[in-house]
């Protein structure tokens, strides 16, 4: 059976059927994307009840609310190759928890700067605020940030095969 | 310096103000200390003072049962800041004996490189103050204070050299875990690292798992570091630790306008925030 969730998949189905760019399927990046459930999951959610088209390289993952999205998640997609990580949550003030997504964006102010000094291209990780209402704004910032990451090429910083993972034998 | 220091232990021992006092004392006949801990009043005469003292021995402060004095150079002082903060220690469980330090040396007798940009010669926060008999003068002072550009020139290389740079010295960890032992600010009962399920951070010496090591301890310590330098001192492999600290602290100066370590009732600046935060990366 094919796994579902790889790129492969994507091209079963015509590219302009999906509403995105053109290329081979082994050159769409994959992408990440962590939406608080209260606003951005539910604008996304919105975006596709109302047949908005954007690219198919996102993967979403759903949280509580931004602030559940801690740094290491970011850190893990991209340790296993994963080429863009994507962070969204309600709109500052209008978090369901009040002050969450204030503690998110300082989280990833400071984050996003040390993915960088170390060396991880700052193109790779992304943040936005969508509310519910905003399908339309949901596929435009899935439009731009996947330009963004593919922009930039695949994801090498720990290529598969010769990495020492830690579980080898010697 | 030596001779006040012993004196003023003593006092707080007799005192009762304090059960024990954390100090330096010479290890074993060689120009280099070790810490100690001395409860008796005619034990002081172990305590010393010099350029060899290097420890931060705030990192003893939170095991201390009792009411305890600590020996604390300007930035050991900012650690005990950092501790109050954070609801570690009680301001009035330890007696904070300050002195004033021009710049320490490491095992080979240089000038450690944090002493070179130290803006606290003389303890931000401390109940006695030794004062130094030859302060820096300020000539050599102000030359000290420099801006460490360690972590500007790294800023300007290219992304990718960034990257070769840091694996590089990644891949020399051996994980044994010094750097976070010896950081007064890293207390967590159990440690990221060590946690298994699920396992967030391989934990044999590999690449991944040890550049994953090193950006969560230089994370978790980001608005809180004091920058007393232990972490790099002891790395056993020569990772220049100070310089992923002093990114963040740079960075939280610039967008937070904090500090570390400076003022015991602000709130560390990842637990707080402002409705005006910088977001100009937000989409
Ligand atoms: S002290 Fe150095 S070698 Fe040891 S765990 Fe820390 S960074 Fe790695
Ligand atoms: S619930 Fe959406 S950011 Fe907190």
């Amino acid at each position: 059976m094919k796994d579902t969730s790889s790129v492969e998949m994507k091209d079963t189905t015509s590219t302009e059927e999906r509403g995105s760019e053109p290329g081979t399927p082994k050159e769409k990046a994959k992408i990440a994307a962590f939406l608080c459930r209260w606003c951005s999951y539910a604008g996304a959610d919105l975006a596709g009840g109302s047949r908005r088209k954007y690219p198919p390289n996102i993967r979403i993952i759903r949280t509580p609310c931004s602030a559940r999205i801690n740094p290491l998640f970011v850190w893990k997609c991209l340790e296993e190759g994963l080429d863009g990580v994507l962070v969204s949550g309600c709109h500052p003030g209008e978090c369901h928890y009040t002050e969450g997504n204030y503690h998110t964006r300082r989280t990833f102010a400071v984050f996003r700067k040390l993915l960088e000094y170390i060396g991880i291209e700052p193109e790779r990780f992304h943040m936005s605020w969508v509310s519910a209402a905003e399908g339309d704004k949901w596929a435009e910032v899935v439009k731009e940030v996947a330009k963004i990451v593919e922009s930039v090429g695949p994801n090498r910083y720990f290529p598969k095969g010769n990495e020492n993972d830690g579980r080898g034998t010697s | 310096m030596v001779e006040e220091l012993r004196k003023k232990a003593e006092e707080l021992l007799r005192s009762g103000k304090v059960e024990a006092i954390i100090g330096y004392q010479r290890s074993n006949g060689s120009a280099s200390t070790t810490p100690c801990f001395i409860e008796a009043e005619d034990e002081v005469t172990r305590l010393v003072w010099d350029e060899h003292c290097v420890y931060n021995l705030t990192l003893y402060l939170k095991e201390m049962k009792k009411k305890a004095g600590v020996v604390a150079k300007g930035c050991d002082a900012k650690a005990v800041v950092a501790l109050i903060q954070e609801n570690q220690i009680e301001r009035d469980q330890v007696q904070i004996i300050g002195v004033e330090c021009e710049r320490q040396l490491d095992g080979k007798g240089r000038v450690l490189e944090k002493c070179k940009t130290c803006q606290v010669h003389i303890p931000g926060i401390y109940d006695v103050l030794i004062r130094s008999k030859t302060p820096t003068s300020k000539t050599e002072k102000e030359e000290l204070a420099e801006e460490d550009d360690a972590v500007r020139e790294l800023e300007a290389k290219p992304v990718s050299e960034r990257w070769r740079f840091w694996q590089k010295q990644f891949e020399k960890c051996i994980r044994c875990y010094a750097c976070r032992q010896i950081c007064p600010l890293c207390y967590c009962p159990e440690c990221i690292t060590e946690k298994t399920m699920p396992q967030w951070i391989l934990p044999s010496p590999s690449l991944k798992g040890n550049t994953a090591w090193n950006v969560v301890r230089a994370f978790h310590l980001a608005g809180r570091c004091v920058d007393c330098g232990e972490c790099e001192r002891v790395c056993p492999v020569g990772i220049p630790l100070r310089k992923l600290n002093k990114k963040l602290e740079k960075e939280i100066k610039t967008m937070f306008d904090y500090v570390p370590g400076l003022d015991p009732e602000k709130k560390p600046p990842l637990t707080d925030f402002r409705m005006d935060d910088p977001e100009e990366f937000v989409r």
